[in-house]
């Protein structure tokens, strides 16, 4: 009985005092947090130092990424070597995973502290990097280990261009399908 | 100018003139509120609360009722439209309708009833008529769930409500609300919340159970039965209860301040205002109001056992006590009170 209605004094004692304290809100549009060291913004390339390995976009989890490439005399050095002539990250499907920062061997595709991603369709979302634009609708399809003709076919695809590799890929799929089909009939 | 006055002055024109006034206060009163209320429980979360309509999101009442009369009025198909959609009117206007008998000011009453009181307790009651209506015109089970706690909720609240204005109508001996506000001049020490302080508590506990806030607003229940008898409505007949809502925490706190804490009597004598004493009932209400959102935003909700021991095991009891002792010292000390 003696402590009757003391806890909802204090309570309301706390409420009051809040109302009169610093306000803790950032406003997000005018002030932004800065970001943490090694925080995994969107992903950018800087195509100058790309080898076009094409590691990262075998990595990809999400096949976010798909890198058109060619053989190109870039440095000079008179051998035609790999090149990125296209190189697009869609980031309708990035998970911010960081592999292919991880993979890349020359450093040249990382995060920057830019974490906005917005747009009015998936396609704008799709950032080319390289001369040439590249589909990103396309799947890329990375080598699977499982089966070596599959993964000779996609690797030589990806020598070619991620185009090439998706039309390769295409053909193999039907007759397992039509297979299928034909086994529930 | 002063013929104009004289003409409206008359029957049918000062009965809609006034009538007018009451709906756009009534209105107003329920958007400013709104605004009042999420600034308040901002604040009290360490937020701003809304800041970008506007200057410091002052417009931000009018851009709600800008999108709540955009929106489409929904009902569920197999809803018993008439019921379901006089459900919000019902509820809107008892709760306009008492300010008729509320004395903004010495000479500022609409309608000065010698039974104000009476019609403040008839009126309010019609509020719980409007509950069920929506709760059983939705056919929705939540919708009705909400609408029997709250019918439960508002008739037991209405004993105390009622057993706490005895005291002040014994020490003023009228029911006119233009008499109560007159027997309580001459100071705050005149007004009735000292010699009434139980009856004023359990008054405005009451209060707030009627008008079915926080912690009595288990009708709504948002986290349990997610907006109870409203969980059918949109748009603006939701938006309609919602305002009659508002409206009746305004008209709990003006009854309140007219009642307890002397209507538009200034504090000490030497803030008389004169005409202008609304300034003072304004002030009152407002400090009621602000008390209203304080315990709304700092309080949990009560179950409905503790709500209904709470109502008839204390409430009651304290109410009756009180009418014994008001009585008692009326008998002991005749020039006192």
């Amino acid at each position: 009985m003696p402590q009757l209605g003391q806890g909802i004094l204090k309570g309301m004692g706390i409420t009051l005092r809040h109302l009169f304290d610093r306000k803790v809100t950032r406003q997000y549009p005018e002030y932004k947090k800065e970001t943490f060291e090694r925080s995994r913004g969107m992903l950018t390339v800087d195509m100058d130092r790309c080898i076009a390995c094409l590691q990262c976009m075998r990595i990809c989890p999400d096949h976010c990424i798909s890198i058109e490439q060619t053989k190109r005399d870039a440095d000079g050095s008179g051998k035609a070597k790999p090149y990125a002539i296209g190189f697009v990250i869609d980031d309708s499907r990035c998970m911010y995973c960081s592999l292919c920062v991880e993979v890349c061997p020359v450093n040249c595709i990382y995060h920057t502290e830019e974490f906005e991603v917005q747009a009015y369709n998936r396609l704008e979302l799709a950032r080319q990097f390289g001369e040439r634009p590249v589909d990103p609708t396309i799947d890329p399809k990375p080598a699977v280990k499982k089966k070596k003709p599959a993964g000779k076919a996609a690797a030589a695809g990806a020598g070619k261009g991620a185009k090439a590799a998706d039309g390769e890929a295409a053909p193999k799929r039907t007759p397992r399908r039509a297979a299928k089909k034909d086994d529930a009939a | 100018m002063g013929t104009v006055l004289q003409y409206l002055d008359q029957e049918p024109f000062r009965f809609l003139l006034s009538v007018g006034a009451i709906l756009f206060l009534v209105l107003n009163l329920a958007a400013v509120f709104t605004m009042a209320e999420r600034k308040t429980s901002a604040y009290i979360q360490l937020r701003y609360g809304p800041n970008r309509v506007g200057p410091r999101g002052l417009l931000q009442p009018a851009a709600d009722v800008f999108k709540l009369f955009s929106k489409e009025n929904l009902s569920p198909s197999r809803a018993d439209l008439w019921i379901f959609l006089g459900a919000p009117i019902a509820m809107f206007i008892p709760a306009a309708l008492v300010w008729l008998v509320v004395p903004f000011a010495p000479n500022a009453v609409i309608a000065d009833l010698n039974v104000a009181i009476v019609f403040f307790i008839a009126v309010t009651s019609i509020g719980a008529l409007g509950l069920i209506m929506a709760g059983y015109g939705s056919r929705s089970t939540f919708s009705l769930l909400g609408a029997m706690r709250g019918a439960a909720q508002m008739i037991s609240y209405e004993v105390p409500l009622i057993l706490s204005l005895l005291g002040v109508i014994m020490l003023s001996g009228s029911l006119s609300l233009v008499d109560v506000v007159n027997a309580q001049g001459g100071g705050f020490w005149h007004w009735y919340f000292l010699p009434q302080l139980p009856m004023f508590i359990v008054f405005y506990i009451a209060g707030i159970a009627e008008a079915r806030r926080v912690p009595f607003d288990l009708p709504e229940g948002e986290s349990e039965i997610v907006g109870g008898f409203m969980v059918e409505y949109s748009g603006m007949t939701w938006g309609l209860i919602q305002a009659a809502e508002f409206a009746s925490m305004g008209l709990i706190s003006a009854i309140t301040a007219t009642l307890f804490l002397g209507g538009w009597q200034p504090p000490i004598e030497a803030l008389d205002f004169g005409n202008f004493n609304w300034i003072w009932f304004g002030l009152k209400t407002a400090l009621l109001v602000f008390t209203f959102q304080w315990i709304r935003w700092s309080l949990p909700r009560l179950r409905m056992d503790q709500l209904m021991d709470f109502g008839w095991k204390i409430l009651v009891p304290i109410c009756l006590i009180w009418l014994f002792v008001t009585a008692g010292l009326m008998l002991l000390f005749p020039s006192v009170f």
